[in-house]
């Protein structure tokens, strides 16, 4: 029962090499991924990975950081569409244009977190909301660079003359930088950056009082958060290749804070699993509902399918896939033994 | 010219207006942001227009059945979904709300489709001179004075009925107010029962004013920045701030350059939130360490 | 005879129920009451039974294994310094923490699995540490809260009369909004809106924080007054020595567990209780000098 020091150095070592198996099992998967799946399997991979990269960047926001954003969306279309004006319009290529959308998104980010510093949580989620609308907005009456409600034709990516053209040459792609951005939320999540960020969550006057900054830190997240998005934007436009306003609406807003909420809010693989299920659900929907009459609305028993599965798991599982699966673990570790018994305080602490 | 865009605006406020009471009476309560409270009201307005094309039933009873209809719809929602969340993660009970919103969005789709219907007029629409210069149509100043009238009502009842004062208790602190014996959950179920009505209510108003089709619950999410201008707290202020946000956006969608009208009240909120963080009328809860 | 239908303040006088130290009125032998149902549940099981509860916040045990008892009549002070879960209690008896074990018996009624607003309905009242006034409101309207749990208007009216007797001047501010009155007046708020509800326990959760000594001395007279008119009160308490004065028994607690129990002048004897909450007793006091030194005399 009593771990010596040894003791329990020694199972957090073994603990650290299962990760790592797990983690190399994992990759190895996601290598091979293409060589057994179709066309369709590989678009809806490739679209995955594009969520997986803007919920690691809402997550440094809102799981983090503490500071919800609905308005997510606007990033990943600034990006997407920085990307598709840069290689269509003025030719540049590619690998210059997707840093770049990255960071035309988090000059947008930039811009948005100065007036969104001194706003709490419902404000801040409702500005959030108004800069998704205004950016849209913008997007359908700039026609000159936009081509409005027409949309853009995006070039096809090469790497070095070599096409990337179909979903199964794009996936790598994506997936180096699916693996890259994770790696690089993950050490954030270490870091003294990501503490401080986390200290900002948990009380913004506990953080003030240690001395982190909140201007810095708030900015700082929305800055990573909207390059994030950015990165994914311009990938997005590139696989998709013809991007109009109407991609990036308010739902897809939505959308990706329920990836958070459903994966785990604050857990880097919770913003995997939930980007995974999130992005696989609707699919899943419409292989199902091939057996049902035809007379029902395809789409519209997709939509209330879609929600009805949303609210049945935010009322069974409204800690995300990730708290969940930490239970399974810790029940799995001392398998023998009961779990222990939960039954103290009420959840009443968000009552005031 | 203004005048007239001004009285169209106080109209399309006063809807405004309502949505903005909806989110903020169980806002108040519970803490959460309903954002199904314009589907809500689409929903309540597809009822309205079923039941006016039918035509078996007089116009009077039709109104009425809307509004018990409305009631009702929170009453099970509340009840159903909300409900299990409570003492939930207040976000992952803000994302049900948008679940339910999609769900009646589709349900919506799926019995009236999606094109849009013009609803029958209850009212004439065509503007009649009431005061000289200035031309109002019935519609419209029924619109105005049902807002007012529900105003009154519900400002009377949060003032002077038992009910209502355990509601306000309920809005200022909730562990208090089961110290005080108030059923704080069947408050909650009230909460939700008068948006609904108030949601039904907007609902009949609006659908006259554009078309109806399954997406008009986005209106909803015009009518936050109504609610937040008015500081998301009092009824007088998202009386305010919807009237306000009405004639706005009317005035800007006349002189202003086509594309600005939609995202108008979000710039007026933005701007507002920047020199104001709580809203005009908001109170700012300094939090104590 | 004071006990047939004397109707005072809180009901009935009854002296049997008044303060041991208010001797002239205990000589007095009343003629056999006519109890009510409530009255003969209290007198067959007790008013507030605690039977060996623990409770969590969060990974953390902060009850162990508590017990405690009220019967009808008393006035029972729990004691004990800062964080010894004396307001943990409170609210594990209220419901608002759940008791992870053990039993809560109200006139013999199983409460710990009922919520907050249940029990208050069953006829305990707390009043909170902190208050918890609603500051937006009138002192009318929080009286009126108070009374939640009545249905009857007359007993409303009735309650309210007594209240404003009791704390004459909440009566003069009755319009006034909560948050605008003094600390004092706010506690008297705080514990006239938990007798509106015409309570069969009355349980103070440290009414005499951050009040002046006069003040204090004043809601201990209350309270004493309360317990007086017949109603049970559970007191928590740190002010040791005010509590001592006024209870008929004492509970003392330390870090979650119920270290004594006993009439006042027992506990008051005690050594240690004397060294530590009173700061009495031998080898506690260090002279100057010696500090000085260094070394404890």
């Amino acid at each position: 029962m009593w771990d010596s020091g040894q003791h329990r150095k020694r199972r957090q070592d073994e603990k650290l090499e299962m990760n790592k198996v797990w983690l190399a099992i994992l990759l190895a998967f996601t290598a091979i991924l293409p060589f057994i799946s179709s066309s369709y399997m590989m678009h809806i991979a490739v679209m995955t990975g594009v969520a997986i990269i803007v919920a690691h960047g809402l997550n440094i926001l809102m799981g983090f950081t503490g500071q919800v954003s609905l308005g997510h969306a606007a990033f990943v279309a600034v990006g997407a569409y920085t990307s598709a004006i840069l290689t269509s319009k003025a030719g540049v290529s590619f690998w210059l244009a997707l840093p770049l959308s990255g960071v035309a998104a988090a000059v947008l980010g930039l811009i948005v977190a100065g007036p969104s510093l001194r706003l709490k949580k419902l404000y801040l989620a409702i500005a959030t909301l108004g800069y998704a609308f205004i950016v849209n907005e913008v997007l359908v009456y700039w026609e000159s660079l936009t081509n409005g409600t027409a949309g853009i034709v995006v070039p096809q990516v090469s790497f070095f003359g070599y096409a990337l053209d179909t979903g199964h040459k794009y996936y790598y792609l994506v997936y180096t930088l699916v693996i890259l951005l994770s790696f690089i939320a993950y050490n954030l999540s270490q870091s003294k950056l990501g503490r401080a960020l986390m200290a900002v969550r948990d009380s913004e006057e506990a953080a003030q009082s240690l001395g982190i900054g909140l201007v810095k830190y708030k900015v700082l997240a929305f800055v990573i958060s909207a390059f994030y998005a950015g990165i994914a934007g311009s990938l997005y436009a590139h696989f998709i290749t013809v991007i109009a306003p109407t991609s990036f609406t308010v739902m897809l807003s939505i959308e990706y804070v329920f990836m958070l909420v459903v994966g785990g809010m604050g857990h880097v693989w919770g913003a995997v699993l939930g980007a995974i299920l999130v992005t696989l659900l609707p699919e899943g929907i419409r292989l199902f509902i091939r057996f049902l009459p035809g007379w029902l609305d395809i789409a519209d028993l997709q939509q209330f399918v879609y929600g009805l599965i949303v609210i049945v798991f935010l009322i069974f599982e409204p800690d995300g896939l990730y708290a969940r699966w930490l239970k399974i673990k810790a029940y799995l570790e001392r398998f023998p033994l009961s779990p222990r018994k939960q039954k103290g305080e009420r959840v009443w602490r968000r009552w005031r | 010219m203004l005048m007239q865009q001004i009285v169209s605006g106080l109209a399309l406020g006063s809807v405004y207006a309502l949505v903005a009471l909806g989110f903020i009476i169980i806002y108040k309560a519970t803490e959460v942001l309903n954002f199904a409270q314009g589907d809500m009201m689409m929903f309540c307005a597809f009822i309205n227009y079923s039941l006016l094309i039918n035509g078996s039933i007089s116009v009077f009873s039709t109104i009425l059945i809307t509004l018990m209809f409305g009631a009702a719809l929170g009453f099970i929602l509340e009840r159903g979904i909300l409900r299990p969340m409570i003492g939930r993660p207040l976000f992952a009970t803000v994302l049900v709300t948008m679940g339910v919103g999609i769900c009646l969005r589709a349900i919506a789709g799926v019995i009236w489709g999606h094109q849009a219907k013009a609803v029958p007029e209850i009212l004439s629409i065509t503007p009649i001179q009431v005061l000289p210069g200035v031309p109002v149509s019935p519609f419209h100043l029924a619109i105005f004075f049902s807002t007012i009238a529900i105003v009154a009502f519900l400002s009377v009842f949060f003032q002077y009925t038992r009910a209502g004062t355990a509601m306000r208790a309920v809005s200022m602190h909730h562990l208090a107010s089961f110290l005080m014996g108030i059923r704080v959950r069947r408050i909650f179920s009230m909460t939700w029962v008068i948006s609904g009505f108030v949601g039904a209510l907007g609902g009949m108003l609006i659908a006259p004013l554009t078309f109806l089709n399954p997406d008009l619950g986005w209106i909803g999410l015009n009518a936050f920045p109504a609610a937040v201008l008015g500081g998301f707290g009092s009824i007088p202020g998202a009386i305010v701030g919807g009237l306000m946000m009405g004639v706005c956006e009317n005035i800007a969608g006349g002189y202003l350059p086509e594309g600005i009208k939609n995202v108008f009240a979000w710039i007026v909120l933005i701007l507002v939130l920047m020199i104001r963080p709580e809203g005009f009328f908001g109170t700012y809860e300094e939090k104590k360490v | 005879m004071p006990c047939d239908g004397n109707v005072t303040l809180f009901g009935r006088w009854c002296p049997e129920y008044s303060n041991r130290n208010s001797g002239a009125e205990l000589t007095m032998i009343p003629a056999a009451p006519v109890l009510s149902a409530d009255e003969n549940r209290e007198r067959e099981f007790g008013v507030l039974k605690v039977e060996s509860i623990e409770a969590y916040y969060g990974k953390l045990k902060v009850l162990i294994g508590v017990s405690l008892e009220l019967t009808s009549g008393q006035l029972v002070a729990v004691i004990g310094a800062n964080g010894a879960g004396k307001s943990t209690l409170l609210k594990t008896i209220m419901g608002i923490n759940q008791a992870a074990h053990g039993i809560i018996e109200f006139m013999g009624q199983r409460i710990e699995e009922k919520d907050p607003d249940q029990i208050t309905r069953l006829g305990i009242s707390m009043v909170p540490e902190g208050r918890w006034i609603f500051s937006a409101m009138t002192v009318q309207e929080n009286l009126n809260l108070g009374s939640v749990p009545l249905s009857d208007k007359r007993k409303i009216k009735e309650q309210l009369d007594l209240v404003y007797s009791v704390f004459p001047r909440l009566k003069d501010r009755s319009k006034q909004k909560a948050g605008l009155l003094s600390g004092g007046e706010q506690q008297m708020l705080a514990i006239g809106r938990g007798l509106m509800a015409k309570p069969k326990l009355l349980m103070l959760d440290e009414p005499s924080l951050g009040l002046s000594p006069l003040l204090i001395r004043e809601i201990f007279r209350i309270t004493k007054e309360i317990h007086g008119n017949g109603i049970p009160v559970l007191l928590i308490e740190q002010n040791m020595s005010m509590s001592m004065k006024i209870a008929t028994y004492v509970y003392v607690m330390e870090t979650g567990r119920m270290r004594l129990s006993g009439l006042p002048e027992k506990i008051l004897a005690d050594q240690d209780v004397r060294q530590f909450y009173l700061g009495e007793g031998k080898g506690r006091y260090v002279s100057r000098k010696d500090r000085w030194r260094g070394r404890m005399s």
